[in-house]
């Protein structure tokens, strides 16, 4: 379906429900649609932080008590309608969901969950002893409604109707934005995100308060609605679940589903209360609804839209050719990567060190896997980084990175001393990183992968389409360098291994890095992709860009590289020309082995398998 | 979402079409009364006697010929002790099934819920409990407590029968023990007040939170403050903690006024037998009132459900009768008719005569009853005592 066909059909049915309770007096239907969306609302809150991070979060209806005190007691205190302070309700939601985020910074799964709970229970706690402000246990008693009985609970309505479309709409304009891919990326690898300068916890800040405003802002309404506030009703746990429910049989992480989950379980919540009476009731309610979620979880895993997306998908896929050994188009180095490409040293003299470590050691516990490391990285030049399995290369790069911090010893880039530099922040200042096996966001396209990236922290840019516009057009023109341009709209998780490398350098050339890592970039793909690579390592090079490989193929690495870096037991045993590293004792000794023949170096790359 | 708006439309035609429940007096059809209690859930307990209490009213009813000549079905509905789903039934009761009549629910905190729709949607509200003064603060026209007091006179006999007691027993010091509740809180404020004006002093004034389980360090306080009269403002289970704990550490107060907790019927067993002896408390409905009708009560509910009615039982009884006499006064089913009748006169009931101020506050009296000898006997006022006996000195435990 189009965007046009898909507006059109949204603004049908908010058209029809605006018309409800004009057509309608029945004041029950209207209390069973004020309901559906007041949970649709904190649905698709939810799935902001929930679906699109991937931060579950089982306190979420707080910011509905959160929202309904903050409006209930300004309005009683300004002697104004609890609607007109609504947006107040909201702000103060965010606020609680800003330092929730603060709090959180470092937790992640079920420890988050167990974090979301606590803040619910704690801010009811604090409604509870703190008569002064909240009215305690009394709870706060609202002023009835002014208007007169025949306009009926249309002012709740409306207002609620209105929040629903809202958040559909900043859903979708998350979703399509830089930050919504950052998001996604945040739940499907977080560590991997924070290095390709997605700013995580600003990114989640963000998320947290833009999931909790709308919520803040129908609890006031709510509140108003029932006119009364209790804090044992407000700060309650079956809210909190339902909404999970809700965005769990809709479907996490999609824009409609969440709304489309409230309108299947509210309803069946009304019919089951009302329908189940006597004093088992309450058991077969929750009989119901356990078995309800047991069922989505086993039959639905992602829930009804995204399985239907699937079903769909696989209809239409018998009509397209496949995309995996379409033939790799050879492109030139993209403009923008020319441009600022940092100059090269031409008049003979040895260009300065870009990137250097010394005396860099990590122990984890009694292991020690570097000890002392120390070389630095001219600027323009292939670095490679060799050395037995176990002798800490990838530590090294990890260390490099910002993914660990070195237990000793500092890191240089251009200058700096980054050793307590954050991930991101070492992306910002020109480091791209991939590795051993890719690490893409499977839930993503091949395109929002790419466009994910990003290469300075600018709120213009993380609030504006990522998949529309430059930053789009910039990662198409990288992926069609690197040979992926007929496989943009392809999700990840459909390519093959070696393609997903290609995607990966797509992704770090994105930040338009000085110095890119790659960890072992020719292991495990064929012989065609390995040349390839090396020719993209080349292209990439003459404009300047530095890299570190570290690589087992010795052909790749003597033919690509200069110097060599050799790493025994977390330590440097040599740095030197290829030439001189092949036949260097302590070398052989220690990694290539005496029957090591350097003598096809020459070769093309791959051409000796 | 359209198909949701779709369904929404076509079930609002349905029930704009399908309306009109009311039909007057000549209709065979039955009179139906919607409500919603929280059958489940942490009050369940409370609320199954207070349905049965409407149940025996309704059988009663229909036996004699039904209200206004027509039979009358409950329609009961369950709302978990959730606002929430309290909010919807009666807002369902009246909206889409169109009751002809509604009775109240259970607990200060669902009727200050509901207490709202029934008023904005102009249905008498007769409620068997929620004597919490925020419900009357909004001024309702159609709400009615069909219990004798609200908080506000809650304790009157209790302050009564202090300025009868000969001078050497009346108490010096008072402490107060005060879960933190809309009920019991206020109850401390105008007990203070009243107490004070006898001369009585307060020595301490402690609240603990709804959730507290451990009262050793209040008790302490208590005992070392060493008052004549403890004043224990409890909701249930806590009184019977308080007083075990007053136990433990060995402190005995000469008088021992509690709230709620004494009318439990698991309270003796909890705070020992013999323990009771002298503690007072009030209540809202006795089974030995000598009030028109309440033997009967008594006697008929024991046979149907072959229990003993409970105080909420009583209520909800209570709340029937006041119902069922002002609709038969009136003569038809006119809400706004109904409210002005019973806001113009005094219903006879088992738990006395009611009548109610212009905000539904009746304006009878609870009760004073006194442990003796192991039953709760009434007191308090003399009119309405059992027993001419009171223990002004509470043999120590």
């Amino acid at each position: 379906m189009n965007r046009a066909a898909k507006l059109s059909l949204a603004a049908l049915g908010v058209t029809l429900l605006a018309l409800v309770p004009v057509v309608s007096g029945n004041i029950y239907l209207q209390n069973l649609l004020i309901m559906t969306f007041l949970l649709a609302v904190l649905a698709s809150g939810w799935n902001i932080i929930g679906g699109y991070a991937g931060y579950i979060s089982l306190g979420h209806s707080a910011f509905i008590g959160v929202g309904a005190y903050t409006a209930g007691i300004l309005a009683n205190r300004w002697g104004v309608s609890p609607l007109v302070v609504a947006p107040l309700g909201g702000v103060a939601a965010a606020l609680i969901a800003l330092s929730l985020s603060l709090v959180t910074g470092r937790t992640r799964g079920a420890a988050f969950v167990i974090v979301t709970f606590a803040m619910l229970e704690l801010l009811g706690l604090v409604a509870t002893n703190w008569p002064g402000l909240t009215g305690g246990a009394d709870g706060l008693v609202l002023p009835l409604p002014s208007w007169s009985v025949d306009i009926q609970n249309w002012p709740f309505y409306y207002a609620l109707l209105l929040l629903v479309v809202l958040s559909v709409l900043m859903s979708i304009a998350i979703k399509r934005s830089k930050l919504g891919l950052g998001l996604v990326a945040i739940r499907d690898d977080e560590d991997k995100a924070a290095g390709i300068g997605v700013t995580t916890p600003v990114y989640k800040a963000i998320a947290f308060m833009a999931s909790a405003v709308l919520v803040g802002v129908a609890g006031s309404v709510y509140g108003y609605y029932v006119s009364y506030l209790d804090t044992s009703a407000l700060f309650d746990i079956t809210l909190s679940v339902e909404v999970v429910l809700a965005a769990l049989i809709g479907g996490r992480g999609t824009v409609w589903g969440p709304v489309l989950g409230a309108a299947i379980l509210q309803p069946l919540i009304e019919v089951t209360n009302s329908s189940f009476g006597g004093a088992s009731a309450g058991a077969v309610r929750l009989l119901l609804f356990g078995g309800l979620l047991v069922a989505v979880a086993l039959l639905l895993p992602r829930g009804l839209l995204p399985e239907l997306e699937r079903l769909a998908r696989r209809i239409l896929r018998h009509r397209e050719p496949s995309l995996t050994g379409a033939r790799l188009a050879d492109r030139p180095v993209p403009e923008f990567l020319r441009r600022s490409a940092p100059p090269v040293a031409a008049d003979g003299t040895a260009p300065p060190s870009l990137l250097s470590v010394a005396g860099v050691s990590k122990r984890f516990g009694g292991v020690k896997a570097l000890d002392g490391a120390s070389f630095s990285v001219r600027a323009g030049s292939i670095t490679a980084l060799i050395g037995p399995n176990g002798s800490g290369k990838t530590t090294l790069f990890n260390v490099m990175d910002g993914t660990y911090r070195a237990s000793a010893g500092e890191v240089r880039l251009a200058g700096d001393d980054i050793t307590e530099w954050s991930r991101t922040r070492r992306a910002f200042a020109g480091m791209g990183r991939t590795y051993q096996l890719p690490r893409l966001f499977d839930s993503l396209s091949v395109l929002e992968n790419v466009a994910a990236v990003t290469d300075e922290f600018r709120l213009r840019t993380l609030l504006a389409s990522a998949v529309s516009g430059a930053e789009a057009e910039r990662a198409t023109e990288l992926l069609e360098f690197v040979g992926l341009g007929d496989y943009v709209d392809a999700r990840a998780s459909e390519l093959s291994y070696g393609q997903r490398k290609l995607v990966e350098l797509a992704q770090v050339l994105m930040l338009d890095p000085a110095v890119i890592l790659l960890d072992e970039p020719a292991a495990g793909i064929n012989p065609t992709l390995i040349r390839r690579l090396a020719g993209l390592i080349r292209s990439l090079n003459e404009t300047g860009r530095t890299f570190v490989i570290v690589e087992h193929d010795m052909h790749f690495v003597l033919s690509l590289c200069d110097p060599v870096v050799v790493l025994s037991r977390g330590t440097v045993i040599a740095d030197d020309g290829p030439q001189a590293v092949s036949s260097d004792p302590a070398v052989l000794e220690a990694y290539l082995g005496d029957d090591f023949v350097a003598e096809d170096i020459d070769a093309p790359v791959g051409a000796a398998r | 979402m359209v198909a949701a708006a779709a369904l929404a439309l076509t079930a609002a035609a349905c029930g704009a079409d399908g309306g009109g429940g009311e039909s007057g007096a000549a209709s065979k059809e039955p009179l139906v009364i919607g409500m919603s209690l929280p059958l489940t859930g942490p009050v369940a307990d409370r609320a199954k006697p207070g349905l049965e209490g409407y149940r025996y009213w309704v059988d009663e009813i229909n036996r004699k010929g039904g209200m206004l000549g027509r039979q009358v079905k409950l329609k009961v509905l369950d709302d978990g002790f959730d606002q929430r789903t309290a909010i919807s039934d009666y807002t369902k009761l009246i909206g889409q099934d169109k009751v002809d009549l509604i009775l109240g629910t259970f607990s200060s905190d669902l009727n200050l819920a509901v207490a709202p729709i029934a008023e904005r949607y102009k249905y008498v509200y007769v409620e068997p409990s929620g004597g919490a003064d925020e419900i009357f603060e909004r001024n309702p026209k159609y709400l009615f407590f069909a219990q004798p007091a609200t908080t506000q006179k809650l304790p009157k006999q209790f302050v009564e029968m202090l300025k009868r007691a000969p001078a050497d027993q009346r108490p010096k010091t008072v402490a107060f023990v005060t879960v933190d509740d809309p009920n019991t809180t206020q109850l401390e404020e105008i007990l203070k007040r009243d107490l004070g004006a006898l001369g009585i002093r307060t020595v301490l004034s402690s609240t603990y939170a709804q959730d507290a389980t451990n009262f050793d360090a209040i008790v302490n306080r208590v005992k070392r403050a060493n008052p004549d009269l403890v004043v224990s403002g409890a909701v249930a289970q806590d009184g019977i903690n308080v007083v075990r704990s007053m136990q433990k550490l060995r402190f005995s107060p000469k008088m021992l006024y509690q709230v709620n907790a004494p009318t439990d019927p698991a309270y003796a067993d909890g705070i020992g037998e013999g323990a009771t002896e002298g503690i007072l408390t009030y209540l809202g409905w006795s089974a030995e009132a000598d009030y028109p009708g309440n033997r009967e009560f008594v006697a008929g509910y024991r046979k149907q459900f072959g229990a003993e009615p409970s105080e909420d039982a009583a209520n909800s009884y209570t709340a029937g009768q006041v119902l069922a006499k002002a609709v038969g006064e009136v003569g038809k089913l006119d809400q706004p008719a109904i409210a002005k009748w019973l806001h113009a006169n005094t219903v006879e009931t088992i738990v006395g005569p009611l009548r109610w101020d212009a905000a539904g506050r009746s304006q009878g009296e609870m009760l004073l009853a006194q442990f003796q000898d192991g039953k709760l006997r009434v007191i308090g006022p003399p009119s309405a005592a059992t027993t001419e006996k009171v223990i002004y000195d509470k043999p120590s435990w």
